[in-house]
This record gives C-alpha cells, sequence and structure tokens, in this order.
C-alpha cells in the first residue's frame, strides 16, 4: 500500500469518528467504487427487466413461428430464433424471472435455516453446536451441483425443487458465518448484561446479538445469489431444472445445444446474460465486504 | 502424525455411513412407490408383490439398509433396471473416463492459476494485476457449460482442430479438461493472490529482503511454499467442485462418464445406477479431501499440535 492511499484511509477511519454515522460512510465509500456501482447498476436494470418482461418482450415467449425458424441475429430478432421460430432475445428476457425467482427463493430458505442452526449452535454451543457443525461439514464437502442433481433425482424436476435443491446446499455458508459471529459476540459485555437484567434467550438473540451479526449476513447473500443462479442453470441446461415452455437461461441452452453449430446464438447470448448478472452480484458483493469491513480488503 | 492420520482416518466410517444412509433412502423418499419404477403400472397385483418380494422391497426399512450395507461392502450396487446389467460393472466401464478428466482439469487449473495469482500478487494495482483479476471474475461468473460450448464451436466446429465427441485420445480430453481448468483456475488464482498478498506482508519475508536476498529468490523459496499451504487445503473443497464440473462437461463433450450415465439413468428413473453412481463419486471426494488433509498435515508442521 503507498502512502497517497494510506493517508487516504486514516483520512476515511477520522470521518467515521467525527461526522458521519457508519452507515453512511459505508455507503459513500461504496459508490465511490466504480466497479460495486456497475453491479448495483446491473442488479437493478436485471430486476427490472424481470418485473417488466411483458413490456419489454416484443415477441411471445412461447409462440411458434415456423417460417422464421434458426434466424440469426437481425434487427426484427436481435438475438435471433430457435428450431421453433421463437424470439430468442423475448426468451431471454423471459428467462431473467426465472433465474431471479430461483436465486432469491433459494437463497431465502438458505437463510432462514441458516439463521436459525447457525444461532442455536453458536449461542448455546455444546452437543447441539457438534451436531451442526458435523450437518455443516458434510454439507460443506459436496459440491454444489452434485447435491443438487441428487436432490433433483429424488423430488423431480421443476422450479421450486431446484430452489430446494440449493437451499440443501447453501444453508451451511450462512450458517457457518451466523455460527462465528454468535460465537465471538456472546461473551461481549453487552449480553452480560442482557442476561444479568433477566432476558430472554429469544429475546437476546434476536435483539441484541443479531442486529450485530447482520453486516457479514448481507454480505455472503449478496455473493450465494449468482451461484445459485448458476447451478439453476447448469440444472436447467442438463434438463433437470425448469420444465419448457417456461424459458429459463439454462433450458434456452439446452436446447442450443443441439444446435450449437448451426445457429450458435440461440447458446451464446443467455449466457453472456448470466455472465453479466452474475458479475454484476459478484462485484457489488465483494465491495460491499470491503467497504463494511476495510480490513478484509485483501 | 501417525496419531493424526488414524484419527483422520478414523473419523471417516460415520461420514460414508451417513452418505450410505442418505443414498439408501433416495429410493424411499421419491415419490410413489418403488415398484412402480421397476416395473410399469399396468401389471397384476400378483406379479408386483412377487416383485416387492424378490427386491426384498415387503421387509422392514433397516433390515433393507442393512441388506443395501451388506451388498456394497461385497461390491454389489444391484443391476440396473434399463440396462439390466450390474451397476458395478457399468461403473467400473464408466469411472475412468470422469476420473480422466477430473486429473487433467485440476493439473491445468493449478498449473495456470500458481504463475498468475503470484504475478498478480507481486504486481498488485497494475495493469498486470487488473487483467488477471478481471479475467478470473468473468471465468468465476461464467456457467462451465457454457465456456465447453463456445470452446466447442471455436476450436471443434470452426478451426476443427478437435474433435466434437468421444473419449480416448488426448484430443478428446483437451477441450473439456481446458474447460474445466479454465474456470477452476479463476477462482484458484484469487485464492492464491489473496494468500500470497498475506504471506509478503510478513516478518520473514522483510527479513529475507534486508539479508540482500534477490527478488526471485525471496518470492520462490520464501514467499510461495507458505503461500501454497492455503491452497492445499483449498484442494480438498476443489476435488469435490471438480468432479461436479466434469458431470456437466460429460454432456456438452458426450463423454461416456459416471455424470453422464447419473444424468440418463435420473431421466429415465433408473434409481440403482444413480444410487450407485452416488456412492462412488462421493467416496471418490471424501477419500480426495482425506488425501487434501493429509498433505496438508505434512506440509505444515504446526498442524499436528491440533
Amino acid at each position: 500500500m503507498n502512502n497517497h492511499t494510506m493517508m487516504n484511509e486514516l483520512a476515511e477511519i477520522d470521518e467515521i469518528e467525527h461526522s458521519k454515522s457508519a452507515f453512511a460512510e459505508c455507503c459513500s465509500r461504496l459508490f465511490r467504487n466504480k466497479a460495486a456501482l456497475f453491479g448495483l447498476i446491473v442488479m437493478v436494470a436485471v430486476i427490472l427487466i424481470a418485473i417488466f418482461a411483458p413490456l419489454l418482450a416484443p415477441y411471445d415467449y412461447a409462440k411458434q413461428n415456423l417460417p422464421e425458424m434458426l434466424q440469426g441475429p437481425s434487427f426484427e430478432h436481435p438475438f435471433g430464433t430457435d428450431e421453433f421460430g421463437r424470439d430468442i432475445f423475448s426468451r431471454v428476457i423471459y428467462g431473467s424471472r426465472v433465474s431471479l425467482q430461483v436465486g432469491f427463493l433459494a437463497i431465502g430458505i438458505s437463510l432462514l435455516v441458516g439463521l436459525l442452526l447457525g444461532s442455536i449452535a453458536g449461542y448455546y454451543g455444546g452437543i447441539l453446536d457438534q451436531c451442526i457443525c458435523a450437518l455443516m461439514d458434510i454439507a460443506w464437502a459436496f459440491p454444489m451441483t452434485l447435491i443438487a442433481i441428487a436432490i433433483i433425482a429424488i423430488l423431480g424436476p421443476g422450479l421450486f425443487n431446484v430452489c430446494l435443491a440449493i437451499a440443501a446446499c447453501s444453508w451451511a455458508a450462512f450458517a457457518r458465518i451466523v455460527r462465528g459471529q454468535f460465537l465471538s459476540l456472546r461473551n461481549q459485555e453487552f449480553v452480560e448484561a442482557a442476561r444479568v437484567l433477566g432476558f430472554s434467550d429469544l429475546r437476546i438473540i434476536l435483539r441484541h446479538i443479531f442486529p450485530n451479526a447482520l453486516a457479514p449476513v448481507v454480505v455472503l447473500t449478496t455473493l450465494e445469489v449468482p451461484k445459485a443462479i448458476i447451478v439453476e442453470a447448469t440444472l436447467s441446461f442438463l434438463g433437470l431444472g425448469v420444465q419448457p415452455p417456461m424459458p429459463s437461461w439454462g433450458s434456452i441452452m439446452s436446447s442450443g445445444r443441439s444446435f450449437l453449430f448451426d445457429a450458435p446464438w440461440i447458446t451464446i447470448f443467455p449466457g453472456v446474460m448470466i455472465i453479466l448478472v452474475v458479475m454484476g452480484f459478484n462485484l457489488f458483493g465483494d465491495a460491499l465486504r470491503d467497504s463494511m469491513d476495510p480490513r478484509l480488503r485483501d | 502424525m501417525l496419531r493424526y492420520v488414524i484419527k483422520r482416518i478414523f473419523f471417516l466410517f460415520p461420514i460414508l455411513l451417513g452418505m450410505t444412509v442418505v443414498v439408501f433412502l433416495m429410493l424411499h423418499l421419491a415419490p410413489g412407490d418403488p415398484i412402480d419404477l421397476i416395473v410399469g403400472p399396468n401389471v397384476t397385483p400378483e406379479i408386483r408383490e412377487n416383485i416387492r418380494h424378490q427386491y426384498g422391497l415387503d421387509r422392514p426399512l433397516p433390515i433393507q439398509y442393512l441388506h443395501f450395507l451388506g451388498n456394497l461392502l461385497k461390491g454389489d450396487l444391484g443391476t440396473s433396471i434399463i440396462q439390466h446389467r450390474p451397476v458395478a460393472e457399468i461403473i467400473i466401464q464408466r469411472f475412468p473416463v470422469t476420473l480422466e478428466l477430473s486429473v487433467a482439469g485440476l493439473l491445468i487449473s493449478f498449473l495456470v492459476a500458481i504463475p498468475i495469482g503470484v504475478k498478480a500478487a507481486i504486481k498488485r494495482n497494475t495493469l498486470t494485476d487488473y487483467i488477471c483479476m478481471v479475467t478470473s471474475l468473468v471465468g468465476i461468473s461464467m456457467p462451465t457449460f457454457w465456456l465447453g460450448l463456445m470452446l466447442l464451436y471455436i476450436f471443434a466446429y470452426k478451426l476443427r482442430l478437435f474433435p466434437v465427441s468421444g473419449y480416448g485420445t488426448w484430443k478428446h480430453l483437451f477441450l473439456p479438461a481446458l474447460t474445466l481448468g479454465f474456470t477452476d483456475a479463476a477462482l484458484t488464482a484469487r485464492m492464491v493472490r489473496s494468500s500470497m498478498l498475506e504471506v509478503i506482508r510478513q516478518d520473514y519475508i522483510r527479513t529475507a529482503r534486508s539479508k540482500g536476498l534477490s527478488e526471485k529468490l525471496v518470492i520462490n523459496r520464501h514467499a510461495l511454499k507458505n503461500a501454497l499451504i492455503p491452497i492445499i487445503t483449498l484442494l480438498g473443497l476443489r476435488i469435490g467442485w471438480i468432479m461436479g464440473g466434469s458431470v456437466v462437461l460429460e454432456i456438452v463433450f458426450t463423454r461416456p462418464g459416471l455424470g453422464r450415465m447419473m444424468i440418463e439413468a435420473i431421466l429415465a428413473r433408473d434409481y440403482p445406477v444413480v444410487q450407485g453412481g452416488m456412492v462412488v463419486l462421493t467416496t471418490a471426494i471424501i477419500l480426495g479431501n482425506l488425501f487434501a488433509d493429509l498433505l496438508y498435515a505434512i506440509v505444515d508442521p504446526r498442524i499436528k499440535l491440533r
């Protein structure tokens, strides 16, 4: 680190203490970061695209138009057409709905399970903690794709089952981080004070420890959603995810695979969308982590 | 050291046992009567009961599990419902295909990631660093199968340098291994970079520099060795990831491996094959983790104290 940035950082620390709240400081640091801004714009844009898909899509995503099948990108069809003459651009726009739904729903479930198990393990410790840790280690040791495939094999394909399959692996990441936070917070003075005052465990966990443990959980959420989006695309690509006619980026590529050499555009565009969106979430998540805790910066 | 190894191997058994329970329950957790998966729905109740008895599905679950476990220990993974062949026989045929790809992918990944991560760390905040980190970011954000499809289109179809599908020669292996290696390297390079940055700050690096050693020697002899220790722990986790990746790439590159076998079996509801595949893949991953942990203990003597 050179002198100049060091001075900047000292100035920043000074600022926190004197003028702004920690939250405001975090935000201003975040918005000075161009990568974070890019990530945020991409995230907001894809959410808007998903919400306003019916207005944005020039064609019906399921409407077949056989005379125009397998056409390359053109003015009428910016991303080309598939083997049924369906407009890829419209299908990609609608596909964002599936990706975001799965991303948020799956990570929402993981978040709930992770918070619950993580706080129990961290707060109470003992044998309960050991059991939960063993479960975490198992979920941690196996790759998301494989666990997800196994769960789909049991439950069958479908949007909600894909969410469950993803949640079955990613809850462990949340549990681990929440547990760590609780372990370090549970013996702090303010928690002792709450205990002395005779508050119930539930109140101590929810009102006193939880708000202090939130920051890394928010960061983790931003970094886990893109993973869920990739796993959903992979499962749909394998034919184990969302079923037709609902388009998902993965299932568009799955059908595109059969026409890869004659109509590569079917496969190229959904993939580019995934890269953009996942990159947006990752950039924002990384920047969020850095700005919440400058010590974690590399 | 020996005690650590014994302890670590001892802990393997509950995990392996737990895994077999889960895999065993797969068949029973699936909605519907398992019999429907073996025979069609249009069979007389008499024949159904006969088959139920023949497969032992009329016995209590714990007994069925012990039977399953016993067979597993004998190397009997059941019979494929579709192919009417022993599952173990199919797996023996297919496992080398998956193993070959995983090992090649892991090798490429480390060969690419270590030099790039080190370079990016040494040249921190320069153009080289930014290019490496942006490439790595794009790599992490990319679905493995999509990169595979793109490489397939460019190198196998457009340039005709490699075969489009199949298995056997190094030419068949190259594209899938490159795909797997690149996406894995994207993550590993980031880890190497931050681990290296961590080490470069240490006092012993300053000591080495102040002794007047050349920068090359400081980096290669003093810094790199220590920076790679956390990467070895990572290796354990990467083995599972790599296996998952090769499962998907077998579909893209039409390789007759375990992953392809399992996906086909899931779509055909051929549960014994799915179960067999899961047992073999998870065992491979668990043993891989063990290997990485032991390697870690050898490289880092501090671990023995724990």
